[in-house]
């Protein structure tokens, strides 16, 4: 059956791209990618369009991740915020902004690909059905696989804030 | 009953136990009433919950309106499979950053042409924009000078010949002049804008550039309201180094940060006004501190009278080093150890061209912004003083 790719899009785009986001830390190269996996959807006909997206939306992140490696391109951390802004960024905000980011940045980095990839997947607004179909887990292994990921992802944070007070 | 576990008691906080089986929610319900242990297990499932949760939305990023969908089928006619995103993005970035070119050297000439208008008592806002038409010929960077040719801006002898172009093609002209009207060339904008241009078969372009003129001729009283303070900040650049600097300015956010429109909202008319330094220094209430040997060539407070301050500083290459200086009341634990250290930078962001870097200078905080990468950048910030008094 035809898939109406402009409904989906309108109701999927943001949730992608804040999946994206938080897999390669740019918000353009997120909104990029983003677009790049509509484009490759468009005349596909997947049984659950939604899930499909978010599957090719991680495989070009992790292409684009391997690329980023290979050119030693540095990640813009901050640079969406500074760039909407229309008021002076406040510099002390902006430092304790991109602190608090950088620790979850690490703190996600600990986790393993699936643990990491189910978790952005649910805070993406995906429900267990769609992240099953797009991770290849069984639907009744994805409340394990959210809560061995929520309880590792908590502690990665909060030693990276013992060390950071311990500094 | 027995006992539930965890997988579940987070598919029941997450509203997903039901999907499954309509029945399921209730029987956990139940089954954590009777049982204390599984009673425990779901108070601590509820708040690893929340606390995941609120790690995740510290790195909530920005949330933008999706461009038109016809940025997607542009670009899937384009040839996904043919062309990388990064290469899509280069050429989208190589046209904007010729729009930006024409529009702010045309602007930064427009003084010039005024004068000769008025002896010739033509329009001004035609002639400044007629400038940039007929004295521009401005190249993309890069891959797309090679793929594109030059971009040649309505020449006499180059004028290309317009055709009827349809309707997709037609609004991505307009999204194009459309953004550069409301943002001044504002980067988010126009690049959205010109992403759904970008897809547009090569072949096309030329009509597309043309186009692209024509409705930036008609847009030229709105240009001139809006891009008023464009000319006001190019104005600073010497007149030789704006058409030098300016057309080898690699990507957007280079020509952007040259021409002074950074995103940060200091071009800002009005926002900010130039002081000299005794006055910059009495509001923020100590002295100001620059990098070493450059010359400053603005100081700016905020037109709202907080205590903040803005030096400008010129580096040898010619490019723009801005310098926002704010006294800090509380010390983040990293801009303390960098104090104690004595280490000058700390925490740094880099786009393609542009890095940010913030640290602290004794009770300073101070974030450098420059087209210049993030190690140069921040051994520039290691040779923070303050400047030598004149007088």
């Amino acid at each position: 059956m035809a898939v109406d790719w402009a409904d989906v899009y309108r109701r999927t785009y943001t949730d992608l791209v804040r999946f994206l986001h938080r897999l390669v830390w740019d918000a353009d190269r997120a909104q990029d990618l983003a677009q790049e996996a509509f484009a490759r959807a468009l005349g596909q006909t997947p049984d659950n369009p939604r899930a499909w997206l978010f599957r090719v939306a991680s495989n070009l992140a992790h292409d684009d991740a391997r690329s980023a490696i290979r050119r030693k391109k540095h990640l813009v951390l901050i640079k969406g915020e500074t760039e909407t802004q229309q008021a002076v960024p406040d510099p002390q905000d902006l430092l304790e902004q991109q602190e608090r980011v950088e620790a979850v940045r690490r703190s996600l980095a600990r986790l393993s690909d699936r643990d990491r990839e189910t978790i952005l997947l649910w805070n993406a607004g995906l429900n267990y059905h769609d992240i099953a179909a797009a991770t290849g887990l069984s639907a009744s292994a994805v409340g394990t696989t959210l809560a061995r990921a929520r309880r590792r992802l908590v502690e990665a944070y909060d030693a990276l804030e013992k060390h950071h007070v311990a500094r | 009953m027995s006992h539930v576990d965890e997988g579940n008691i987070h598919a029941y906080l997450d509203r997903q136990l039901e999907f499954a089986e309509p029945a399921a929610r209730e029987a956990l319900e139940a089954h954590v009433a009777e049982c204390a242990d599984c009673a425990a297990l779901l108070d601590d499932a509820r708040t690893l919950h929340a606390e995941a949760t609120a790690v995740l939305r510290m790195s909530e990023p920005t949330t933008q309106d999706p461009p038109p969908f016809e940025v997607v089928t542009a670009r899937a006619e384009g040839g996904a499979g043919r062309r990388t995103p990064t290469i899509a993005r280069m050429r989208t970035l190589a046209w904007a950053a010729s729009i930006v070119l024409a529009v702010a050297v045309g602007w930064y000439a427009r003084p010039s042409f005024t004068n000769r208008t008025r002896e010739a008592g033509v329009p001004t806002a035609d002639v400044g924009l007629r400038s940039v038409a007929s004295e521009l010929q401005v190249e993309p960077a890069a891959e797309s000078a090679a793929a594109r040719g030059a971009v040649t801006f309505n020449t006499p002898e180059t004028q290309p010949t317009v055709a009827p172009l349809d309707r997709r093609e037609l609004q991505a002209a307009e999204q194009v002049v459309a953004a550069a009207v409301r943002d001044s060339i504002g980067v988010l904008q126009a690049r959205q804008a010109l992403a759904a241009a970008e897809g547009i078969r090569a072949d096309r372009d030329n009509e597309i550039q043309a186009l692209v003129q024509q409705r930036l001729a008609r847009a030229a009283p709105q240009l001139e309201r809006e891009q008023r303070r464009v000319a006001d900040e190019v104005a600073e650049i010497a007149p030789v180094r704006a058409r030098t600097t300016l057309a080898d300015a690699p990507s957007l956010a280079e020509a952007d940060q040259l021409a002074g429109v950074g995103g940060d909202g200091f071009a800002e008319g009005g926002a900010w006004r130039e002081v000299d330094r005794t006055t910059a220094e009495q509001v923020l209430g100590t002295a100001i501190v620059a990098v070493d040997d450059l010359p400053i060539v603005g100081i700016f407070v905020p037109a709202s009278g907080r205590a903040q301050v803005r030096v400008r500083q010129t580096l040898p290459s010619g490019r723009l080093l801005d310098l926002h200086l704010r006294r800090g009341t509380t010390a983040a634990p990293a801009a303390a150890a960098v104090a104690t250290s004595g280490a000058p930078a700390e925490r740094s962001a880099i786009t393609d061209s542009t890095a940010m870097v913030i640290l602290r200078v004794g009770e300073l905080l101070v974030s450098g912004r420059a087209a210049v990468g993030r190690d140069s950048l921040t051994a520039l910030l290691g040779r923070l003083r303050e400047p030598p008094r004149l007088d």
